[in-house]
């Protein structure tokens, strides 16, 4: 049988990644998130003369 | 609107109401919103038919009163309100898309049997059998699928483009309905496939038209 995929759906990325890609690698928006929010409160917390 | 592509699969299966896993020929698989697929194909090409055999002594057959040859597609005044479960639903949906009320109502006997709450082992959705990406092309959100109102909106719109777009072929217009245009327009006429001629005849024969040559 065949499936007919609407004018959009030529595979999205994320669709394609997730058969090849291990799962942690895959993009987690709140992972990546806290971890832009850590670096960032690191750089402002350090003292002055370290940069 | 399709863009034509079309993917082989082994299987498919349902989860949920919103994504569809589908299982590739090589064992692969992979898991999509419904609203990514636009129908599920049974393109399976059925064995020619035997011919039955000819009784020797064949009676005399009574002569029957001969069936309609055809049908009227467009609306007309004077067809009347269907005798079926929304019936006068259906009268007004097909008069405001210039469809004669007896076929959409045939339509609906053949894809839901009259049953709001329709759910196909494909998706396909309510009186009509919408797939959400189908009825997305024609202004309806899948959650108003289940809504007999909006179902035939959409059915009904979907259902007057196919005419249009296959000068009133009824025998084409529904065969697009259940296979889609792009296997249509593939094979130049009704494709081969076993689910879609069952599909046409079946119409056919619920609105007391000769069985067509599909």
């Amino acid at each position: 049988m065949s499936v007919e995929l609407t004018a959009t759906s030529s595979l999205p990325r994320a669709y394609n990644d997730q058969m090849v890609m291990p799962s942690f690698l895959r993009f987690r928006p709140v992972g990546e998130f806290a971890l832009v929010a850590l670096a960032l409160s690191a750089y402002l917390a350090a003292p002055a003369d370290w940069c | 609107m399709t863009n034509g592509h079309f993917l082989k699969v082994r299987e498919y299966e349902l989860v949920g109401q919103d994504r569809m896993k589908l299982t590739l020929p090589s064992g692969g698989g992979m898991t999509l919103p419904l609203d990514r697929i636009e129908r599920i194909i049974d393109d399976e090409v059925p064995l020619p038919e035997p011919e039955p055999p000819v009784p020797e002594l064949a009676p005399e057959p009574e002569p029957e009163p001969a069936p309609a040859r055809s049908v009227e597609v467009n609306f007309n005044p004077a067809q009347p309100v269907p005798t079926t479960p929304y019936g006068k639903l259906i009268h007004q949906t097909a008069k405001r898309h210039r469809l004669n009320p007896q076929v959409v109502a045939a339509l609906i006997k053949a894809e839901s049997a009259y049953d709001r709450w329709a759910l196909s082992h494909k998706g396909a959705r309510g009186l009509m059998q919408l797939m959400p990406a189908t009825a997305k092309r024609f202004g309806v959100r899948a959650s108003e699928l289940w809504e007999p109102e909006r179902n035939l909106e959409a059915g009904s719109k979907y259902l007057r483009w196919l005419l249009d777009r296959f000068d009133g072929d009824l025998k084409l217009a529904l065969a697009s309905y259940n296979a889609g245009e792009g296997s249509v327009k593939r094979y130049g006429g009704v494709p081969p496939y076993r689910e879609t001629r069952k599909y046409i005849r079946r119409i056919y024969q619920t609105l007391g038209l000769p069985r067509p040559a599909v």
